[in-house]
């Protein structure tokens, strides 16, 4: 089966918006915000901190790259070469070994989705938001998409409005614990194309969800762009564990925009690995809108030749008793380099809370490079902040103990750097951490 | 029987200064050797040449399973069959034991299934008397002095070495501690025939087992060769008259 890329659709214009829009049969009100989108877009520059983007060129995109399969909920009657894609990444192996749902997007187009009847009674939605929107939840879709990243929110935040096709809704009821994660898979096959999936999780009072995100792509000579979106409202007392591993190929751009925002009592946890791209500018945000509300950051990023990862957090305490910690690994090898960047502002009005970040990076060698900026914002003394940071190398002892247990000088660095992204991956359920296990034996593997 | 390990002429220097100098011992298999030697006498050295560690200039010959070991790398003679207990066992966060250890069997090529592999550790890890989780907590991370020493020899015993080489194993040990640790050395040298070469300056670790061959090193010589006649001397009289 052969996806088109067509020509009509590469680039940024009026009449490819238009063409995306009628295509998607959007609502009016869906239309109206691609081209006010499509406006700030052309108005927004470039950003003015972080990695070089001059390498990405627009006009060149895919903006949006037609499936000729139309969107199925039985995995056979996915066409096969999809099928194997995602058969070779463990999909949806992943789904009978206990997962509560399953989506698989391939390109532009979702074209998987699956929820156990079990979980779809108890009023848990997992659909393609694309679907949603006509369904009987549009005016929910409505009230929340692109409201917690507004569409000026910066250029790519713009684009992806502008032009954003496939990724999925999620929504749970009050007091509903979903048992086992929801899952999301990405891959990208389509050369040169842009994917802008957005992904709108709203979780209600007292309910808790995890949620699952995998992407992937092959590599190409023509660079790709990855600007996703993913909104999450976490209401009162209620729980969300966003967890992700991404594996871009290593000419990808990956800007992508996550936000959370988080009542009373709520909590929010994003587990984050960050593999491959020759980009990345990547900081999920969270605001803490409600007394008591918390954030948990647990983040690692990899490095390796040729690749800029500036990735980080932001979170506004915007009530009293909020807290978020913070923990970044980042791991530097062969001349790669990693950024990371915090932002944690804490308003007037949100005494008495806290927020500690701990970064640690670890370099492989000397032609690497690895960078914090911190940034703070407190606007009330009553309030406690704390940043750690420290770069180390494997010294020559732990590799002459690894060694003396039969390892070789290579096996014993991998396994070190595994043992440092472990507080990552002993977050991930099993199969998503010997994935990530595998990422790390892999880009340890590569050499420049 | 042959000799599983042979050091002739061994000799450590430091820039100008000799660590150790023309040191010569023997070991078959199942036998038990013991270096002892006041403190700084260099004996450790002598454990760490074998197994290839340091940046020390070494000269001399050591043959192993019938092979000299030359210029091999540390993890070629660990796979030959050769274990290290480390003096001071290092650290390493965030990994655990359990990965090392399986690591180290699929550098081996030795296939174990994992309920396998989990049923043996905790096996060890009994009859250690260490708890059953400690394979799964990061390598000698907040474990206390005593814990560090037992998991190196439950570290030997999963990797069923020819020839292990216990440097100090007792430090940090109470008596009745280290009175176990020898019968746990007794039980596991008799089932496997392993060879032990034991490294102290202390003579009670040796309480189980039976030993073959002592060598007392002073000042980085070989001061005396014997048996358990001389084992006894050191314990009444110390080092002094030898």
């Amino acid at each position: 089966m052969a996806l088109k890329t067509s020509e009509n659709y590469r680039g940024l214009s009026r009449d490819i918006v238009e063409k995306i829009s009628k295509h998607k049969n959007d609502p009016n009100w869906m239309r109206e915000l691609r081209f006010a989108a499509l406006d700030a877009y052309e108005k927004i520059k470039m950003p003015k901190f972080g990695p070089d983007l001059g390498g990405l060129d627009i006009d060149n995109i895919a903006s949006y790259v037609e499936a000729s399969s139309a969107m199925v909920d039985d995995w056979n009657k996915v066409p096969i070469e999809i099928r194997k894609t995602f058969d070779k990444l463990g999909i949806p192996e992943s789904e009978r070994n206990g997962l509560a749902g399953v989506g698989a997007q391939y390109d532009s187009e979702l074209v998987y989705h699956n929820i156990q009847q079990a979980v779809a009674e108890t009023g848990v939605v997992y659909m393609g938001l694309e679907a949603a929107i006509h369904s009987k939840y549009a005016n929910m879709i409505r009230e929340h998409f692109m409201k917690l990243v507004p569409i000026d929110d910066h250029k790519f935040a713009a684009l992806h409005a502008a032009v954003w096709s496939g990724g999925s809704f999620v929504y749970v009821p009050r007091g509903i614990s979903v048992e086992f994660p929801l899952q999301s898979y990405f891959r990208f096959n389509a050369p040169g194309a842009g994917q802008f999936e957005h992904t709108l999780i709203i979780v209600e009072e007292d309910a808790d969800l995890h949620f699952i995100e995998g992407c992937s792509a092959p590599k190409y000579n023509v660079a790709n762009l990855h600007a996703g979106c993913v909104e999450i409202f976490v209401g009162k007392n209620a729980h969300v564990k966003y967890s992700t591993v991404e594996n871009w190929s290593k000419n990808m751009y990956n800007l992508n925009t996550k936000r959370a925002i988080v009542e009373e009592g709520g909590k929010i946890e994003w587990i984050t690995g960050s593999f491959g791209s020759h980009i990345s500018m990547l900081y999920p945000m969270a605001i803490l809108n409600g007394r008591g509300a918390t954030m948990e950051y647990t983040g690692v990023s990899f490095a390796g030749h040729g690749q800029e990862l500036d990735t980080g957090v932001k979170v506004e305490h915007r009530a009293e008793k909020t807290r978020s910690i913070i923990n970044a690994k980042s791991i530097a090898k062969d001349g790669g380099v990693n950024v990371f960047r915090s932002m944690v502002k804490i308003a007037t009005e949100a005494k008495k809370s806290r927020s500690f970040t701990d970064c640690q990076s670890l370099m492989l060698d000397s032609l690497s490079k690895s960078n914090t900026v911190p940034y703070f914002n407190v606007q009330t003394n009553e309030a406690e902040v704390a940043h750690e940071a420290n770069v180390g190398k494997i010294s020559e002892k732990e590799l002459q103990y690894l060694a003396s247990r039969g390892l070789s000088e290579d096996d014993a660095r991998a396994l070190i750097v595994r043992g440092f992204a472990n507080n990552v991956s002993k977050e991930l359920p099993f199969e998503y951490a010997a994935e990530m296990n595998n990422l790390i034996k892999l880009e340890m593997s590569e050499n420049m | 029987m042959t000799n599983l390990l042979e050091v002739q002429g061994l000799c450590a220097r430091s820039g100008d200064k000799t660590i150790i100098d023309s040191i010569s011992l023997n070991i078959k298999p199942g036998e038990t050797a013991v270096i002892l030697g006041p403190n700084g006498a260099g004996k450790s050295t002598i454990a760490r040449a074998i197994m290839g560690l340091g940046d020390l200039h070494y000269s001399g010959q050591i043959i192993f399973d019938g092979k000299d070991l030359g210029k091999a790398t540390i993890d070629a003679r660990a796979r030959k069959g050769i274990f290290l207990s480390f003096q001071s066992p290092v650290e390493i966060p965030g990994l655990p034991l359990n990965e090392i250890l399986r690591a180290a069997n699929e550098a081996r090529k030795k296939k174990m299934r994992l309920t396998d592999f989990q049923l043996k550790m905790a096996e060890i890890l009994e009859a250690l008397d260490l708890e059953p989780f400690a394979g799964t907590r990061e390598l000698n991370v907040n474990f206390s002095g005593g814990e560090k020493k037992k998991l190196e020899i439950a570290q030997m015993m999963m990797l069923e070495p020819k020839l292990a080489i216990l440097d100090e194993i007792d430090s940090g040990l109470d008596v009745d501690a280290a009175n176990k640790l020898s019968k746990v050395l007794f039980d596991y040298q008799k089932n496997t025939n392993v060879a032990y070469l034991i490294v102290t300056h202390n003579l009670r670790i040796l309480h189980k087992l039976k030993v073959d061959r002592v060598y007392i090193i002073k000042s980085g010589k070989l001061a005396a060769i014997g048996n358990k006649e001389l084992l006894k001397q050191v314990q009444e009289n110390g080092f002094k008259n030898i």
